[in-house]
């Protein structure tokens, strides 16, 4: 083995965050790691000019390189217990840290380890070199970092823990199970080298600002901001990327601070344009006293776009593409972010749940989810209008749990001519919110069709929706 | 007094005279120069006005589309659809034919301040919620500006949006917007803003019809389209829409008629 009779000479640490979980919105939760990250790193370089990553697939991981700082630490598990005081200083907790010979082994505990820990360290490994192949053959296949796919076909044949792999030839289990498996089981064997590559903290795009004369409107602030953003795009310019979305803080003279966010559609590095779009936001706002300094923020960037031009327009589209994003982004900017959205429809019985809106831009890493009408789960009639909150009615009804017959509503009475239902819509126990409701579209005599719903728990009527 | 009036058209006419021997003295007639020069100047911005003055979009919903010249709606112009309450299908009528003005991977713009339009419903209709966008303003200010920017964009197929009230100026800042950005203004307005000057190029009127006891085995729903105004048009066109309930899919539509033969038809479909 490569490493082999080195104490600690090429240990990897890998810290895995836990706990913090935004299961509504993966992209968010992607978001959130890649932040969470960069602060881990910032504290972790601190130890090691070497922080890095490898291919994980769950990619929440740190390597700490240690070969080259060894003599700066004599003893592994107060170097440990000092990384991980340091994390929870920070408000990293908990983080679990294990020390191995290679970074596949140094994953595989963080993620799969449930042996013996070091002393008086609840939530840490440190494997000495002798014993790293003992601990590690305990562990699932899956904790080899092979594809899912790959692990079913072990299990299938009685394979369920690496030590039940490591006795096989490599030649034979690449001809059953691809090259994937036997590279992860070298790389954690440590007879194949892994390269770390460099982990990079996002650089911080900002620009401070005090005004030489306080400002009290746009016209008078338009100047100096324009000068300031051309320095910002000057930082962004230099990184070749550019700015989706710009956090701007407008700091007045009693101490009060008005934030403007701005967010793009495509990444820009156009002054005028950011000017232009600020300007939507601070018109909207009000500010107390004048503007005596001004701080920007890039909260979010991306590698900047080109795109070759073209003479025709293309055969799908007669207008040019930066129209619509011009729109979504003077619209966002002026209403807010949240109130331009797609809607995007949601497999669910509850009328309220069948649907979420999704911000037009929004600078999650996944994409947009697509709205697909199979999503739509009922066969059922939806109405057009669905109020936010139904509307109380009295109904008549033969029976007490009988058809509609009569309406009331706004003071009037109105016959029911025609009904069709009821649909019952019994759902959402889980979430602790259940409904349950007998729908039925019902036809007034003047021709009218609405939406109503008895609560069969209550036993009271609802309008919640016209047709139309 | 004798004057000239330019049409925007281009075409000078010569204005009634009072005193054509005063008049002329101080009003010399224009030379063909000058005629010329104006015809051009008339002519480049009119085009500026209407850059895609000419461009058409058919009306998907065949039934209905015989109500308009040729079945087709031209961009660039605005429609007013009244109602006197929710429910009418007046709203999904019209978004379906604002729906109609998406071609070519355009967007369908719905400004929506109360978050009432239901998107499982637009589903039903046809409609692709990916080419939709909701905007939700929180005032009638951003609402009326939000139109505004949305119909001079021309990714935009077609603007949609319930107007209670909608003053003049506001009217004709939306009629050129929508020239401007080649777009359609869909507005569905109460019964009451019919009397209320408009830009509108066309306006309908849709009144539900009450269902005959006898018909009640019947899936179908009626409702009464009423054409009030549209290039050309002389008088008001009525135009009865038999919908099949409760898909929402149009069965039917023909001139207003007695109903025994519109029953006899209803059987015979069936």
């Amino acid at each position: 083995m490569t490493f082999s009779g080195w104490n600690l000479s090429n240990a990897a640490t890998s810290t895995k965050k836990t706990g913090h979980n935004h299961a509504s919105s993966p992209g968010l939760q992607e978001d959130d790691v890649r932040k969470r990250q960069d602060r881990l790193a910032e504290i972790c370089l601190r130890y090691t000019p070497h922080v890095g990553l490898v291919e994980d697939p769950h990619s929440d991981s740190l390597f700490l390189e240690l070969t080259d700082i060894q003599h700066l630490i004599p003893d592994e598990r107060r170097f440990v217990i000092q990384l991980l005081m340091d994390c929870h200083r920070e408000g990293y907790f908990p983080t679990k840290i294990a020390v191995a010979d290679t970074p596949g082994a140094a994953w595989a505990m963080t993620h799969f380890g449930t042996g013996p820990r070091a002393t008086e360290i609840s939530s840490a490994w440190i494997l000495p070199p002798s014993e790293s192949k003992k601990w590690i053959a305990s562990l699932p296949v899956e904790a080899l970092r092979i594809p899912d796919l790959v692990a079913e076909w072990c299990h299938e044949l009685g394979l369920h823990r690496i030590g039940d792999l490591i006795h096989f030839p490599m030649a034979e289990l690449r001809k059953r199970f691809g090259e994937i498996l036997v590279l992860r089981l070298e790389q954690l064997l440590g007879s194949r080298q892994e390269i770390l590559s460099p982990y990079l903290p996002q650089p911080q795009f900002e620009e401070h600002l005090w005004l030489e004369y306080p400002a009290r409107s746009w016209e008078h602030l338009s100047p100096s901001l324009s000068a300031f953003l051309k320095r910002l795009t000057q930082q962004l310019v230099s990184h070749n990327v550019g700015a989706l979305g710009l956090r701007v803080n407008l700091l007045c003279e009693d101490h009060s601070a008005v934030t403007l966010s701005v967010s793009l559609f495509r990444p820009s590095i156009d002054p005028h344009h950011l000017s232009g779009l600020i300007e939507l936001g601070f018109r909207q706002k009000h500010f107390s006293s004048p503007i005596v300094g001004i701080n920007a923020v890039v909260s979010h960037v991306a590698p900047l776009e080109s795109h070759q031009a073209t003479l025709f327009p293309d055969g799908e589209t007669d207008w040019p593409s930066s129209e619509w994003g011009h729109l979504l982004e003077r619209l966002s900017c002026r209403l807010g972010t949240a109130r331009v959205c797609y809607a995007v429809l949601n497999p669910d019985h509850d009328p309220e749940k069948a649907y979420f809106w999704y911000p037009c831009l929004s600078h999650r890493k996944s994409h947009k989810p697509r709205s697909d009408g199979k999503a739509l789960v009922t066969k059922g009639p939806r109405p057009v209008r669905l109020f936010r909150a139904p509307i109380p009615i009295q109904v008549v009804t033969a029976i007490p749990s009988g058809v509609p017959y009569q309406i009331h509503h706004q003071g009037q009475s109105h016959h029911v001519v025609r009904w069709w239902g009821p649909e019952r819509i019994q759902t959402g126990w889980w979430r602790g919110e259940s409904i349950t409701r007998d729908y039925y579209r019902v036809e007034l005599q003047n021709g009218v069709h609405y939406w109503i719903y008895r609560c069969l728990e209550s036993g009271t009527w609802f309008l919640h929706g016209t047709f139309g | 007094m004798l004057g000239y009036k330019c049409t925007l058209h281009g075409e000078v006419t010569k204005m009634a005279s009072i005193d054509s021997a005063l008049s002329a003295e101080l009003l010399p007639m224009p030379s063909p120069e000058i005629v010329a020069q104006l015809r051009r100047n008339i002519s480049t911005i009119h085009r500026s006005y209407r850059p895609r003055q000419g461009q058409k979009f058919p009306i998907d919903i065949p039934e209905v589309m015989d109500l308009f010249p040729g079945g087709q709606l031209p961009y660039g112009s605005i429609m007013e659809w009244f109602t006197e309450t929710h429910g009418t299908e007046a709203e999904s009528l019209s978004l379906r034919i604002g729906w109609s003005a998406c071609l070519r991977n355009r967007f369908l713009v719905i400004v929506d301040p109360c978050f009432e339009i239901y998107p499982p419903g637009l589903s039903q209709l046809g409609i692709d919620l990916n080419r939709v966008v909701f905007v939700h303003p929180a005032t009638k200010s951003d609402m009326l500006w939000t139109i505004d920017q949305a119909l001079r964009c021309s990714a935009v197929g077609a603007v949609w949006s319930y107007l209670e009230s909608l003053d003049p100026i506001n009217h004709r800042r939306y009629q050129l917007a929508s020239e401007c950005g080649g777009t359609v203004g869909i507005f569905v307005r109460p019964l009451r803003a019919r009397k209320e000057s408009s830009w509108a190029e066309f306006r309908l009127l849709v009144q539900p019809v009450a269902f005959p006891a006898g018909e009640i085995g019947s899936q179908c729903r009626r409702i009464q389209v009423t054409l009030l105004r549209a290039p050309g048009l002389s008088e008001p066109i009525v135009r009865e829409v038999w919908i099949d309930d409760p898909a929402d899919r149009l069965l039917d539509i023909q001139r207003v008629e007695p109903f025994q033969r519109r029953y006899q038809y209803q059987k015979n479909r069936a």
